[in-house]
C-alpha cells in the first residue's frame, strides 16, 4: 500500500518525492520528500565528555564546563561547584563557543604586504614570524634602547600577563600597560587609597539590606554582576540605582542623576549622615582616618572629611549639579543609616569622568561613615590568593638603563600623579615622540581602535610605529594596522591559570586547559614570549628559561605549593594541576570573612577617607601643588564639577555611553548570538539612541526615527528611541556597537588618569 | 540595506505585536488585581491518561535580565543566527525571548513558549505538525511542518518563528549540538522546553534506578541550566510536592494574557515593589 | 522472531537517496580503514560479550569503542599467536592512539539510546546488529540500514512509545 506523505498532499511540492518513490526501492510509508535536516557536514552525535575551564570573556573568572563531542565543543555550562558564579552563566560567557569557530580566525602568522592598512597578507610559518620580531628587539637592545618596545595588554590576572611584566622587566622596557584606566580606574585606585589594596572592593551583598548603585554597570555588565546576582537570589538587598539611564537590569528603584554628579551626590550623602548625626560614630572613631582635621608631615594642616562636607555639600548647593532634590537626598541618606547593612557601590561608569577618583573616594567612604567595613552585608578587601611570581629575573645594563626610562604614557609622572597608566596616551606619544620615538609596538587582547576613543589618533600612532605585532586570534580593527599578526590561541585551546576573586573575596585560582584540539596554526602569547626570550639569548633567555608556557605555568605553581601552609593541599604540583583540572581551578571556602576592620595596609591601619599617600604624593609633585590651589586637603583629590567637552548651545545634550549585559572588551561584535541579543530595548541589530520624550519634543523627533547623533569630534547614524529611562538632557547609547566609541571626546581625570567616558556633549537630528 | 516597503510592513507588524504583548504583560506583571491572582491560583488540571504536566516559573524578581538564557536556548538547540539584514526586519529567531520593557515598566521579561495547556497553535495546524504531547509539551514536528504558519498568526504570545531562509551558522558547524535536528528553510519553530534533556534525564533516571527527583528537574532546560539567579525553574505543575507547583501557588504567580483562555504552563512571579 | 530477517531492525539510519545527510556513511569499498585488524570473532566467548569492549552499551545512548587502555587489560601480555596480536602494544610504543571509525550513524533528525534498548528493554544486540561471532575483521561496513516503519514496527509490537518526540529531535 502507497501512503502519500502530508507534503505530497498539502505542500504542493511533490515532485521529488515521488519521482524517488517511482524508482521501485523499499517504500518507508514515514518518508519526507526532502531532507528533514539542512545539510550540516561533520554533525551528529558520538561519544561525549565535559571538560571544565575558566571563562574568558570578562575579567570575573567563572567556572565553566565545556561538553565536548568526539572533540568538537558544543555547549558551555557554568560550574555548579565554583565559587565565583555557582553554575550560572551570562550571555557573553555562553558566546565563547561562537568565538572558538569563527570563520573569520586567522589561520596562521600574517605578514604585511604592500601598504599598511592595504589588506595583502602574506601567511608565513611560526619560525619566520618569530625570527622577524627577534631581529627587531634584538636591534632594539643593540642600539641601547629597549624601552621603545610597548605593550598594550588587554588581560589581568592571568600568568601570560605576568610572563610579559617578566619579560619586559628582562628586556628592559617600563611600558606594559593595561587597559585598566579606560574601565573602573577609580574604583580601584580609591580602594588603594583609602583601604590600601588596588583593585575591585568585593560587597557582601548577600546579607546586605540596601545597595545604593551609583552607576549601571557594576550590576548590569561587570564582571562581579553575575556572583551579585547569584548571591542576591537567595535574599536580595533593595537596590536603588543612581544612574542618568534607567538600567537595564532588575532594581527596586532608580534616581536620575546628572551626568557626572555622583560625587556631589556622595558628598551630600555624607553631609546628611553628620549633621543628622547618622554616623557610626564608634567605627569612624576607632578605624577611620581622615574625618577629623589631621597634621600632616609632608602636607600640613589637612580638612577633615567631616568639615569639608559640612561646609561645602550641603544637599540644596549639590542639587545645582546632581539635579537630585533636597528631600531625595535626606531620604536616601536615612535610609542607608537606618537598615543597616547597606552598601555604596559604585564603578566603572560613574567613574569615568574627569573627577573620576574623587567620585569613587566620596562614595567609598560613604562606606567608612556607616560603619561597613567587613562586617555583615559589607565591604570587603578582596583576599589575593598569593600566588609570588618566579624568582626575580635578571636584568642587565641595557634593561637596567631602560627600565629606568619614564614610560610613555606618563604613569607616575606629573601627568598622571596618582594613576598607573593612561592607555588613552598612548597616540599622542607615539605622534609626539615624546618622552621617546616608540619602535615596536605589541598589542595583546586588546584592539584599542576599535574599543577606545581617539580612533584617528590611534591610525596615526600605528603608521609611525616601524614594527607593529598584533596577537588577535582575528584581524580587527587595529590588526589590519598591524606588519605581523601572531594570532592567538582562544582560550578554549590553551593552558592558563588566572587570579579571580570571588564577588565575596575569596581568593581563587582558574584554570584553563585545552578543551579542543587547536583548530589552525595558532601559538598561545605565552608560548610565543618563551620563544622570543630564547631567541634573545642571553639574560632574557635566562629569566624566560622554560621550554613551553605550561612549564612556566607548571613552575610557578610549584613554587607556590611549597608555599603553602596547607594540610589539605596536594602533594606535589602533578596532583595539584590533576586536581584543577578535575575542577576547573582551586579555591578554598573562605576562612574568617569578617576578621574585623582592625589592620588595613595603609599608612595608619585605618579607612583613610583622608588618605596620607595622596597627602604625602601631591606634596612632594610641585607642578600639581601649584594646581591644586584653594585644594584644602590634599588628603582628597579635590571635587571638582565634571568637565564636559562641547558648548552646551551647540551640542545641548550629555552622551551617557554605557556598556549592556553583552558588552564584551574584546571582539564581541564578532559574536552573533551576542549582537543579535533581545536585550538592548528589544530590538536587536540597529543602534539606537534613547532620549527622552521632552527632548525628543524640543528637537522634533519621534520614536523611530533615523537620526545623527554629532559630537565635536564625530557623528553616527541611529534609531531615536523615546524613552522615560533616560533623564531630560541625557542621550544614552550602548557601547559595543560600532560607531558609539567614535562620538567620545578623549578627555581623562588628571589625577588618576581615568579616561571620561561620560564627559562628552553630543546633538542629535532627524535624518531621512 | 535596501528594504522593501512589504518588508517595512513585516517588521512593523512584529514589532507593534510586541510592543501590545509587553503593554499587556506590563498590566499583568505589575497589577495584582483580583482576577489575576484568582487565575494565578488556578491548579492545573491534569488531564486524564497524562501523568505529568512540564511547567516553568519564572521570578521576575529574580531575573536579572543578563540574557544567559537566551544565548543558552539558542546554543542548545541550534538556533541559526539571524543576520544583521534578517535582524533589522525583526526575523531573529529567539525560543527564549526578551519582550522589550513597555512604558512605564521596569524592565525586559523574558518570554518562551507558554506551552498552553489549550494552546491556540495546535488547533489550527493543518498537517499535525504541531501537537500536545501527553506530558504537556506544544511539540513541533520540524520534518511535518508545510510552513503555512497559521500557527504563527494563532499564537497569542508572537512564540513562533519560521525559517525564512536556509539556516547558517558562521563558519564551523561543529560546534552544532547532536541532541537537536536544525530545522531547514520554510518551516515553523519554536521552544521544545528542552524535550530532548527531559527525555535523557528520564532515561537516565530509568537505567541508574534512581527516582527523579525534583531537585535534578529544577535546572533541566538549557535556560534555567543557565540562569545565574535561579530565576527560571522546571518542573512538573501537577505534583503538588515539586518546586514549580508550590511557586505556581504564589500570591505573586501571573501567566500572561488570562483573558485568551490558554492557560500557559509558564507562569511568572511579578517583582515585589 | 518472525522478522523477514530473523532480526528487528531498529536504528533508523539512512536510506541511500538521503544523500548528504548525517546518516550512515557508506564509504566505497575500500575505504574505510580501521586501526588494527581486530577480529570479533575471536574476542567473543562464554566470558567475552559485547558490552565489554563496547561499554556504554548498557548505560548511555552511545555504545562506546574500546579505548587503547581498555585493550592493554588483556593485551599488556601477549595473548594467543595471531601475528596481529602484537600490533596493539605498537600503539602504546608509538604513543598513539586508537581511533576506531564509527560506521553506524543515526540521521541527523534521530534519537537512539543503547541504553533504553539493551538495558531497559532486554533487548539482544543481534536483535538490530549482524552476529558478530561471523566476522573476523574489524567491520569496514554499517550493517544496519533501517527505516522508520522498521523502528514503529517494533515500538508497535512491544507497546513502546510512539510519540513522535520519543524517537524524533
Amino acid at each position: 500500500m502507497r501512503r502519500f506523505g502530508r507534503r505530497e498532499l498539502l505542500g504542493g511540492a511533490a515532485l521529488a518525492g515521488a519521482a524517488v518513490l517511482g524508482c521501485g526501492q523499499k517504500k518507508d510509508p514515514y518518508r519526507i520528500d526532502k531532507p528533514a535536516v539542512p545539510r550540516v557536514p561533520g554533525w551528529h552525535s558520538g561519544e561525549e565528555r565535559w571538560v571544565l575551564s575558566t571563562c574568558a570573556l570578562c575579567d570575573a573568572g567563572c567556572g565553566i564546563k565545556v561538553r565536548v563531542v568526539e572533540g568538537r565543543a558544543v555547549k558551555i555550562e557554568g560550574n555548579p561547584e565554583h565559587p565565583v558564579n555557582r553554575g550560572g552563566l551570562c550571555s557573553r560567557g555562553q558566546a565563547a563557543l561562537q568565538s572558538l569557530y569563527h570563520p573569520e580566525r586567522v589561520g596562521s602568522p600574517l605578514r604585511r604586504m604592500g601598504s599598511r592598512g592595504e589588506g595583502q597578507w602574506k601567511p608565513i610559518s611560526w619560525d619566520e614570524a618569530i625570527g622577524e620580531v627577534v631581529a627587531k628587539l634584538a636591534k632594539l637592545r643593540a642600539s641601547g634602547h629597549p624601552e621603545r618596545l610597548v605593550l598594550i595588554d588587554g588581560e589581568s590576572g592571568t600568568f601570560s600577563r605576568d610572563l610579559w611584566a617578566r619579560f619586559l622587566l628582562a628586556f628592559g622596557s617600563p611600558n606594559h600597560i593595561g587597559l585598566g584606566s579606560t574601565r573602573a580606574a577609580g574604583v580601584r585606585l580609591a580602594n588603594l587609597y583609602t583601604q590600601g589594596r588596588y583593585g575591585l572592593p568585593a560587597y557582601d551583598l548577600a546579607r546586605g539590606r540596601v545597595l545604593l548603585a551609583m552607576g549601571t554597570d557594576l550590576l548590569e555588565s561587570s564582571g562581579q554582576a553575575m556572583y551579585f546576582w547569584r548571591a542576591a537570589s537567595t535574599r536580595r538587598p533593595r537596590v536603588l540605582c543612581v544612574s542618568p539611564r534607567r538600567p537595564g537590569c532588575r532594581f527596586d528603584e532608580w534616581i536620575p542623576i546628572a551626568p557626572g554628579g555622583y560625587g556631589a551626590l556622595a558628598l551630600s550623602l555624607a553631609h546628611v549622615l553628620v549633621r543628622d548625626s547618622l554616623i557610626d560614630r564608634d567605627f569612624v572613631r576607632d578605624h577611620v582616618f581622615g574625618f577629623s582635621a589631621w597634621q600632616d608631615p609632608l602636607a600640613g594642616e589637612q580638612r577633615g572629611l567631616e568639615e569639608t562636607v559640612r561646609v561645602d555639600y550641603g544637599p540644596d548647593k549639590t542639587k545645582e549639579v546632581t539635579d537630585i532634590p533636597v528631600a531625595m537626598v535626606e531620604r536616601l541618606a536615612h535610609m542607608l543609616a537606618r537598615q543597616g547593612s547597606a552598601v555604596a557601590v559604585s564603578d566603572g561608569s560613574a567613574t569615568a569622568a574627569s573627577n573620576g577618583l574623587a567620585t569613587a573616594m566620596a562614595i567609598s567612604a560613604l562606606n567608612a561613615l556607616l560603619g561597613n567595613l567587613k562586617r555583615a552585608g559589607g565591604v570587603r578587601l578582596p583576599v589575593d590568593v598569593g600566588v609570588a611570581d618566579w624568582d626575580t629575573p635578571t636584568a642587565d645594563v641595557v634593561a637596567a638603563a631602560g627600565n629606568a626610562a619614564p614610560r610613555i604614557d606618563g604613569a607616575g609622572t606629573a601627568a598622571c600623579p596618582l594613576g598607573r597608566g593612561r592607555v588613552q596616551a598612548v597616540p599622542g606619544a607615539i605622534t609626539s615622540a615624546k618622552p621617546y620615538p616608540v619602535e615596536a609596538l605589541f598589542l595583546h587582547s586588546t584592539d584599542p581602535l576599535a574599543g577606545l576613543p581617539g580612533r584617528q589618533a590611534w591610525i596615526a600612532a600605528l603608521h609611525q610605529v616601524p614594527l607593529v605585532v598584533s596577537f588577535s586570534p582575528w584581524l580587527d580593527d587595529s590588526a589590519r594596522l598591524a606588519d605581523l599578526v601572531l594570532p592567538d590561541r582562544l582560550p578554549l585551546e590553551a593552558w592558563e591559570v588566572v587570579r579571580v576573586a570571588s564577588g565575596a573575596g575569596e581568593p581563587v585560582l582558574g584554570l584553563r586547559q585545552p578543551v579542543v584540539a587547536p583548530l589552525h596554526d595558532t601559538r598561545q602569547a605565552g608560548d610565543v614570549i618563551v620563544a622570543l626570550a630564547g631567541g634573545l639569548g642571553g639574560s632574557i633567555a635566562r629569566s624566560v628559561p622554560w621550554k613551553c608556557y605550561q612549564d612556566a605555568v607548571t613552575v610557578r605553581l610549584q613554587g607556590w605549593l611549597s608555599s603553602l601552609e596547607d594540610d589539605d593541599a596536594p602533594a606535589d604540583v602533578q596532583s595539584l594541576l590533576s586536581e584543577m583540572k578535575e575542577a576547573g581551578g582551586w579555591w578554598r571556602e573562605s576562612a574568617d570573612a569578617e576578621a574585623g576592620p582592625s589592620e588595613l595596609p595603609t599608612p595608619s591601619g585605618k579607612f583613610e577617607i583622608g588618605s596620607q599617600v595622596i597627602a604625602a604624593r601631591m606634596a612632594k609633585a610641585p607642578d600639581t601643588a601649584k594646581e591644586s590651589q584653594g585644594w584644602p586637603c590634599k588628603g582628597l583629590p579635590p571635587w571638582e564639577l565634571p568637565r564636559f567637552s562641547g558648548d552646551p548651545l551647540q551640542f545641548p545634550l550629555h552622551l551617557v555611553p554605557y556598556r549592556p549585559a553583552q558588552f564584551v572588551e574584546n571582539g564581541g561584535r564578532f559574536l552573533s548570538w551576542l549582537s543579535e541579543l533581545p536585550l538592548v530595548s528589544g530590538d536587536p541589530w540597529p543602534l539606537r539612541a534613547e532620549i527622552n520624550p521632552a527632548d525628543a519634543a524640543r528637537f522634533g523627533l519621534a520614536d523611530g526615527d533615523q537620526v545623527l547623533v554629532e559630537s565635536p569630534i564625530g557623528s553616527c547614524r541611529a534609531v531615536a528611541q523615546l524613552s522615560d529611562g533616560v533623564g531630560v538632557g541625557v542621550v544614552a547609547m550602548a557601547l559595543g556597537k560600532a560607531g558609539v566609541v567614535d562620538l567620545v571626546v578623549l578627555d581623562e581625570d588628571r589625577w588618576s588618569g581615568a579616561l571620561a567616558w561620560q564627559g562628552t556633549r553630543v546633538r542629535v537630528r532627524k535624518v531621512s | 540595506m535596501k528594504r522593501g516597503p512589504l518588508d517595512d510592513d513585516v517588521r512593523d507588524s512584529r514589532r507593534k505585536l510586541l510592543a501590545g504583548l509587553a503593554a499587556s504583560a506590563a498590566g499583568a506583571l505589575a497589577g495584582c488585581t483580583r482576577a489575576m491572582a484568582a487565575q494565578s491560583t488556578a491548579p492545573v488540571a491534569a488531564t486524564s491518561g497524562s501523568r505529568r504536566r512540564w511547567g516553568l516559573v519564572i521570578d521576575l524578581d529574580r531575573c536579572a535580565r543578563c540574557g544567559g538564557c537566551v544565548v543558552a536556548c539558542q546554543q542548545e538547540n541550534n538556533v541559526a543566527p539571524a543576520g544583521s539584514d534578517a535582524a533589522a526586519r525583526m526575523r531573529p529567531i529567539h525560543w527564549m525571548d526578551f519582550l522589550p520593557a513597555a512604558p512605564g515598566s521596569s524592565s525586559a521579561t523574558p518570554i518562551p513558549c507558554m506551552h498552553c495547556e489549550d494552546p491556540p497553535c495546535v488547533k489550527v495546524c493543518p498537517v499535525g505538525a504541531t501537537y500536545k504531547t501527553e506530558e504537556g509539551i506544544t511539540a513541533q514536528i520540524w520534518e511535518r511542518c508545510i510552513g503555512c504558519r497559521y500557527c504563527m498568526v494563532a499564537c497569542p504570545y508572537a512564540r513562533r518563528y519560521f525559517n525564512w531562509s536556509e539556516p547558517r551558522w558562521p563558519g564551523d558547524v561543529s560546534s552544532l549540538n547532536p541532541d537537536v535536528a536544525p530545522r531547514p528553510r520554510g518551516v515553523v519553530e519554536k521552544c521544545t522546553l528542552c524535550h530532548h534533556r527531559i527525555r535523557a534525564a528520564l532515561e537516565r533516571a530509568r537505567v541508574d534506578e534512581e527516582p527523579l527527583t525534583d531537585e535534578t528537574l529544577r535546572r533541566l532546560p538549557a535556560c534555567a541550566q543557565s540562569c545565574p539567579t535561579l530565576a527560571i525553574t522546571f518542573g512538573d505543575l501537577a505534583d503538588p510536592e515539586s518546586e514549580v507547583a508550590r511557586l505556581a501557588a504564589s500570591p505573586r504567580a501571573v501567566r500572561l494574557l488570562p483573558e485568551a483562555g490558554t492557560r500557559p504552563k509558564v507562569i511568572y512571579l511579578r517583582e515585589t515593589k | 522472531m518472525s522478522h523477514p530477517r530473523g532480526r528487528i531492525v531498529l536504528l533508523v539510519a539512512v536510506v541511500a537517496s538521503f544523500a548528504g545527510m548525517a546518516g550512515a556513511r557508506r564509504s566505497p569499498a575500500g575505504d574505510t580503514r580501521q586501526p588494527l585488524p581486530m577480529s570479533h570473532k575471536r574476542h567473543i566467548t562464554k566470558d567475552m560479550k559485547c558490552r565489554a569492549c563496547h561499554q556504554g552499551v548498557e548505560g548511555e545512548a552511545m555504545a562506546s569503542f574500546p579505548t587503547l587502555a581498555d585493550c592493554m587489560d588483556c593485551h599488556k601480555t601477549p595473548q594467543g599467536k595471531e601475528p596481529a596480536e602484537p600490533e596493539v602494544r605498537a600503539f602504546v610504543a608509538r604513543g598513539q592512539d586508537l581511533t576506531w571509525v564509527r560506521l553506524n550513524r543515526l540521521a541527523g533528525h534521530v534519537y537512539f539510546s543503547h541504553a533504553a534498548h539493551v538495558t531497559l528493554a532486554s533487548m539482544k544486540c543481534e536483535e538490530c546488529h549482524r552476529d558478530m561471532k561471523a566476522v573476523d575483521q574489524a567491520p569496514t561496513e554499517p550493517d544496519i540500514h533501517a527505516q522508520m516503519s522498521d523502528c514503529v514496527a517494533c515500538h508497535r509490537s512491544k507497546h513502546a512509545s510512539l510519540d513522535c518526540l520519543a524517537c524524533h529531535k
